[in-house]
């Protein structure tokens, strides 16, 4: 298997995990700061619960999607029983592949006029 | 975060495989109580949202410990057959008892708490086999090399679970000692 098919195995990505991706972008983040992070990028209307956000973490790093890190953004000031999570490459190259695919779902969505018919509006 | 929070939610934990609970509990218990800090949410309403998250994501995940448990202990099964297959029935003597020792092994290690007859196991199996292997060579013993094919077939029945049992008595008992003093897990 090659490495795009390899990647293109895990889409489309559930919605948590693209989530957790998304979160995890801009760095590492243990399990309450992920959880904050899908409230506020999504205005509120996703809101992860623990057991959701944990076994899809659990399943991530099973997949190589993500990884623990023992690195803290400031150890001073951070409970040491924290787990810290960041993105491995493949979570990296997978998160970019579903972006691709959504875009292009968008794309095709727009093209079409999906919901012109009713003014755009929902 | 008020310890009876703390003590409610653990019971929402239980939901969750062992395995799960075991990796994740702490973590969980933690963001729970950060959430509380928070103030965004009162107990009430976080209990109801965190049992509902349970109820919904709990199941798919006993589900799933319970198919890997599956596919060990028939994994275990067809390899002890196969053993059998390739170096004659007397390899399933030696190999299935060590498949069954690694089935129950598993087994053990998905309980949260090791109960006390868990624990005891072992000397159980021991005690069984030794038992079994006393009573062949007893046999053996009294008879002589006279034996009728009735008490020839009870005098190797009982040497063969003898020692069947013998070794998953050895098993276990290693693997008991291995693991203790196992801390407790307390959720």
């Amino acid at each position: 298997m090659t490495e795009r098919e390899d990647i293109r195995s895990f889409l489309p990505l559930p919605a948590s995990v693209l989530h957790i991706l998304v979160a995890l972008a801009d760095g590492e983040k243990h399990g309450y700061a992920i959880m904050r992070d899908v409230a506020a990028v999504s205005d509120g209307a996703v809101k992860m619960g623990s057991g959701t956000l944990y076994g899809s973490i659990k399943r991530m790093l099973e997949q190589g999607l993500i990884e623990e890190t023992d690195e803290r953004p400031d150890p001073g000031l951070d409970d040491q029983r924290r787990r810290y999570y960041r993105l491995t490459q493949l979570g990296q190259r997978v998160g970019a592949a579903e972006q691709h695919r959504l875009a292009s779902l968008i794309g095709a969505a727009r093209i079409r006029q999906l919901g012109l018919d009713v003014g755009g509006a929902w | 975060m008020s310890p009876t929070g703390l003590r409610l939610y653990r019971l929402v934990l239980l939901a969750y495989p062992a395995e799960f609970r075991r990796t994740y509990g702490e973590p969980m218990a933690q963001t729970f109580g950060d959430r509380l800090r928070d103030g965004d949410v009162t107990l009430s309403r976080l209990m109801l949202t965190e049992a509902f998250d349970a109820a919904r994501a709990a199941p798919l995940m006993r589900w799933e410990s319970r198919m890997n448990r599956t596919i060990i202990i028939v994994a275990a099964a067809t390899v002890a057959v196969a053993a059998s297959i390739a170096a004659g029935p007397m390899a399933l003597i030696l190999i299935a008892p060590i498949a069954l020792a690694a089935a129950l092994w598993w087994t053990r290690q998905n309980q949260p708490v090791a109960s006390a007859s868990a624990s005891r196991r072992w000397m159980v199996w021991l005690a069984a086999g030794l038992a079994a292997l006393g009573t062949g060579i007893g046999i053996l013993a009294t008879a002589g090399g006279e034996l009728s094919a009735a008490w020839w077939t009870v005098m190797a029945a009982s040497l063969l679970a003898g020692i069947a049992m013998t070794i998953i008595g050895i098993i276990l008992g290693l693997d008991h000692r291995s693991h203790r003093p196992s801390a407790p897990t307390t959720l």
